[in-house]
């Protein structure tokens, strides 16, 4: 089965928005930033960053979950269960991308591609989210394949 | 063969969805829990805060238990007879076991000072309390007692709806039992700009009033109040077991690796049982919620023949207060040496942060406490987590 996963370019982020009131409209028909799986982070206009889930694999949030709510699935991605989350949020102590988050209420929301065709990549009007089919099984950042969870924080940082 | 679980909070019903998942039809579950329908305490500050459904608080496994055919029966336990093997409810009958399963809970702790029965003075711990703080339309003086993860969360949402909310903690520092001292200034630092007024190290004496509470008396002053929330710890819910025999340690049953009881065929876990802690093996009481599914877990595996032992916790804490983030995973310096362990705190403060790293003597991570006003990427939970699994295995 072929996975992909979601590369975001920050450089190229100009903190428009698209993004993120479409996934929040796929996901839950509504315009508002709090119910989106992908989130900018900007100050003073400029854009730090973009969170959303790296899908991580192993995943800090499934290793942490004692509820059964999220898995990883044969594709790659890292899913939750709403039903089964309880909201006791130790997914969150260990996430280090702060990518799941609460929509309001303490039900708690996270990227999952989609399913396969994220709608953020496809709004994103400078190209700053490339979704591609994985070659090697491990992320790329800055032109390096990217192996673990510490890798992946390291590269960022750079 | 029939599995008697006693309590329908997080620990009970998951048991039941465990127990399932292993294969153990759904006839064969009983459920008896006093509370109708089951819900999660996790949500109830968020629910608070943002005005949500109350149902956001409802456990969305129910409708699975019932559709396996798992038998709920609403009602109170008031006792055990385990020769007879056997739980008595509160309509004087018996319910027979096999297998018996307690997750009672715990019930908040209420300290001993005069005025805490008068009618303005509540707990925030269950699904009644929320249902009459959102009652409170207009904006008042709310004195929460208790610094600790509840007082912050009640804390947090009050706040939001408009109250003034004032935190009396009687320790020095704020959520004592999850920080150390450093980052935990930093925290009422930040909630102080946040509009929460909070004195640590001033124990409250008595709350004065005729039919309602009007001042708080603490060891240095009066303060005027028309709200009290006690927010003053849990006690585990084991006096309905004072006759069985079982055995406690602290008031909480004790469990061994498979969170089995001191009684034949009888698992407990969750707020009512202690726990274990990863990195010293040494007995804890944590009354957490995903302590309880983790337990829940444990005892499904040992009641389906996978009798592996649980290796015990390591904490993995987050919460929010107002717009401030707060993770905690280890052991903070604090609980290392309430467990023998020496150890120090090594932080890192910036405008938006502090960061906090503990460290045994000989150089080992136990832990991590992040406090940020920022958002939580690029936090090294994890990279603490990962070491304190492997160093310690
Ligand atoms: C406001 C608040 C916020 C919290 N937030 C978090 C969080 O974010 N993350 C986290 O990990 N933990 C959190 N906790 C702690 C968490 O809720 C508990 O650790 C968890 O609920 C424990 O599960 P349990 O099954 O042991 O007990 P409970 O969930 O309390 O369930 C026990 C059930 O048994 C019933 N019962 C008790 N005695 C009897 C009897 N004799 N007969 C029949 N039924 C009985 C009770 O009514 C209750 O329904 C929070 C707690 C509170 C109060």
């Amino acid at each position: 089965m072929t996975r992909y996963v979601l590369d975001v370019v920050t450089e190229r982020c100009t903190g428009c928005m698209k993004c993120v009131y479409a996934c929040s409209w796929v996901k839950d028909r509504v315009l508002d930033p709090d119910h989106a799986r992908i989130k900018i982070v900007s100050k003073g206009g400029i854009v730090l960053d973009v969170t959303l889930c790296r899908h991580c694999n192993p995943a800090p949030c499934v290793e942490v979950c004692e509820f059964d709510a999220l898995r990883v699935k044969e594709d790659g991605t890292v899913v939750l269960d709403e039903n089964r989350c309880t909201d006791c949020k130790a997914c969150r102590s260990v996430c280090p991308f702060g990518a799941i988050t609460d929509s309001g209420g303490g039900m708690l929301i996270k990227c999952d591609l989609c399913g396969g065709d994220p709608e953020c990549v496809k709004v994103c009007p400078h190209n700053a989210l490339i979704f591609r089919p994985v070659v090697s099984q491990y992320p790329n950042i800055g032109g390096k394949s990217v192996h673990s969870v510490r890798e992946l924080l390291e590269a960022k940082e750079r | 063969m029939d599995y008697v679980i006693i309590g329908g909070g997080v620990g009970g019903l998951y048991t039941a969805y465990y127990l399932l998942k292993e294969g153990v039809p759904g006839e064969r579950l009983h459920i008896v829990t006093q509370e109708w329908p089951p819900y999660t305490r996790h949500r109830l500050g968020e629910i608070l805060e943002s005005g949500s459904p109350i149902d956001n608080a409802y456990l969305g496994i129910v409708p699975h238990l019932k559709r396996a055919g798992v038998e709920f029966i609403i009602s109170r336990a008031t006792g055990l007879d385990p020769s007879e093997k056997k739980v008595i409810i509160d309509n004087g009958k018996g319910i027979s076991y096999d297998e018996l399963i307690i997750s009672t809970g715990a019930s908040p702790f209420i300290p001993p000072i005069k005025g805490v029965h008068l009618s303005n003075v509540s707990t925030f711990y269950d699904i009644k309390a929320l249902e009459e703080l959102i009652k409170v339309k207009k904006s008042l003086r709310i004195t929460i007692i208790g610094g600790g993860l509840v007082g912050l969360a009640a804390a947090s949402a009050l706040r939001r709806r408009g109250h003034r909310v004032i935190i009396l903690e009687r320790l020095p520092y704020l959520l004592p039992t999850v920080l150390d001292e450093f980052p935990a200034r930093i925290l009422s630092d930040y909630l102080r700009g946040e509009g929460v007024h909070i004195t640590c190290g001033e124990e409250v004496k008595e709350l004065v009033g005729g039919k309602r509470a009007q001042y708080v008396r603490t060891n240095s002053g009066i303060r005027g109040t028309d709200l009290v929330i006690l927010a003053t710890g849990v006690r585990p819910e084991t006096k309905w077991l004072e006759d069985s025999g079982i055995e406690l340690g602290r008031g909480a049953i004790k469990i061994d690796r498979r969170a089995r009881t001191s009684l034949s065929n009888v698992h407990a876990l969750g707020d009512a049982a202690l726990s274990h802690d990863y990195i010293t093996g040494r007995e804890v009481y944590r009354p957490l919620g995903f302590i309880a599914a983790h337990y829940a877990k444990v005892v499904a595996k040992d009641l389906t023949g996978d009798s592996r032992a649980s290796k015990g916790i390591i904490p993995t804490l987050y919460e929010r207060v107002l717009d401030v983030h707060i993770i905690r995973v280890g052991l903070s310096m604090a609980e290392a040496s309430s467990l023998g362990l020496s150890s120090e705190v090594f932080c890192d403060k910036t405008a938006d942060r502090v960061e906090c790293w503990v460290k045994e003597a000989g150089g080992a991570k136990l832990g991590y406490e992040l406090i940020t006003k920022d958002f939580v990427r690029r936090n090294k939970a994890w990279d603490v987590y990962t070491d304190i699994r492997d160093t310690f295995a």
